[in-house]
């Protein structure tokens, strides 16, 4: 992954947890301290150093309740921010960065800094207004003990080349819940619309689960779906308790159709898991008639359509598994 | 704490640097409360020229800001225009 790719990655990413943890505050602009609660939950080696000093999301969320519930009462103003503490999903484009938490992205990227979440939390240590700092020695630490841990680090594992094909993406994320939780929520049939977005419900029919594809977005405009993809059928091809866990969803009414495919992999971290999700098309036969002499040509055009959806999807999947194991 | 108190905690200027941090978690504050205020409104059906007038903003300016910031279930009725 190069600079610039790897800048755009970690903005996506840290944009879609801070604005998260920003949300049960009841505020929609992320700050520095959002960016913060992003980074504790980080796969990468900013995450694995804050967790390392015993910051838990739960405390780190806590530390930054404190702080401006203090920071108004010297104020005079006895209340807090008025959030209701439920995350609100971040499907809609209204969350903005405020100019100093912009500035900790920006510096991640500069002065010869490559970028990625371990650049943002350095920039973090930094940060002029103090914020970080405070929050950090409320914590039991210090901008200084993290620094040397981020020094001593090893190089990031998961950096190494994935096992995808063309039809496949892989993604790994910390999520602060153990192993059981998780399995708990992943291998459930009836909890898959928490977390898969492509379904609307899922219900057990004969022994079988039939599952419906969502037709509106959550802000409720219309999705686009063919009419003979909206039922599917879904089946747990592997569950391999409370390690691993395959899930098929393939079209009864277009069995030319490509199923689809969810592989999801929970392995213990300190402070919570790794979950590994590897999303993947599995191809049908295809189109019949003529369109099957075109489709090797459609196929090789649509190629990096294909690749940017499979990264959209997988995504999709991590995100909203972490958002369900840390919401409530 | 009456307004009075208020005033003389905010006007506490022994730490500035630890004031001009409260500052910013004031406007946090307040930017949350008036989210919730205009969610709330469009939920009773105002709109958002009237949502303008009671802050003292452009229609423009109010429209801009929270459009895509509300909670999406909000149906927002279309300008009659």
């Amino acid at each position: 992954m190069n600079r610039v790719s790897r800048i755009i990655a970690t903005s996506y990413d840290l944009t879609v947890a801070a604005s998260e943890e920003a949300s049960r505050f009841g505020v929609r602009d992320i700050e520095v301290e959002h960016v913060l609660l992003a980074l504790v939950l980080d796969d990468g080696p900013a995450g694995r150093a804050l967790r390392s000093t015993g910051i838990t999301l739960h405390a780190a969320r806590k530390a930054v309740a404190d702080q401006q519930r203090e920071q108004l009462a010297a104020l005079g103003i006895n209340t807090e921010l008025p959030g209701d503490g439920r995350i609100r999903p971040a499907f809609q484009s209204g969350h903005e960065w405020t100019d100093r938490a912009t500035k900790l992205l920006s510096d991640s990227g500069s002065h010869g800094r490559k970028g990625g979440t371990e650049a943002v939390l350095r920039a973090a240590l930094v940060e002029r207004s103090g914020t970080i700092e405070d929050l950090l020695r409320r914590l039991g630490t210090t901008p200084g003990e993290i620094a040397s841990r981020l020094d001593d680090a090893p190089d990031d594992p998961s950096s190494g080349p994935s096992a995808d094909g063309r039809l496949s993406r892989t993604r790994t994320v910390f999520v602060p819940a153990p192993v059981d939780a998780v399995w708990d929520l992943v291998a459930d049939p009836e909890q898959l619309p928490e977390w898969d977005m492509n379904l609307a419900r899922v219900r057990a029919e004969h022994h079988a689960w039939i599952g419906e594809t969502r037709t509106a977005a959550p802000d409720g405009k219309r999705l686009k779906v063919r009419p003979d993809t909206v039922r599917q059928a879904i089946s747990r091809t592997i569950a391999d308790e409370p390690r691993h866990v395959t899930w098929e969803m393939s079209y009864p009414d277009a069995p030319r159709a490509n199923r689809r495919r969810i592989a999801i992999d929970i392995a213990p971290a300190p402070g919570g898991s790794h979950v590994t999700v590897r999303f993947a098309w599995v191809r049908g036969p295809g189109p019949a008639g003529l369109r099957r002499l075109v489709s090797p040509l459609t196929r090789f055009l649509a190629r990096p359509v294909v690749r940017i959806a499979l990264w959209v999807q997988v995504t999709a999947l991590t995100s909203a598994i972490s958002r369900t194991l840390r919401d409530g | 704490m009456n307004s009075t108190q208020i005033a003389e905690a905010a006007a506490d200027t022994a730490d500035p640097r630890a004031g001009l941090r409260a500052v910013t978690s004031l406007r946090a504050l307040a930017d949350a409360l008036e989210l919730r205020q205009v969610e709330a409104a469009l939920r009773a059906g105002m709109t958002w020229q009237q949502i303008a007038d009671a802050l003292g903003v452009s229609r423009q300016a109010v429209h801009k800001k929270y459009s895509k910031r509300i909670d999406p279930s909000i149906v927002v009725p279309r300008r009659a225009s």
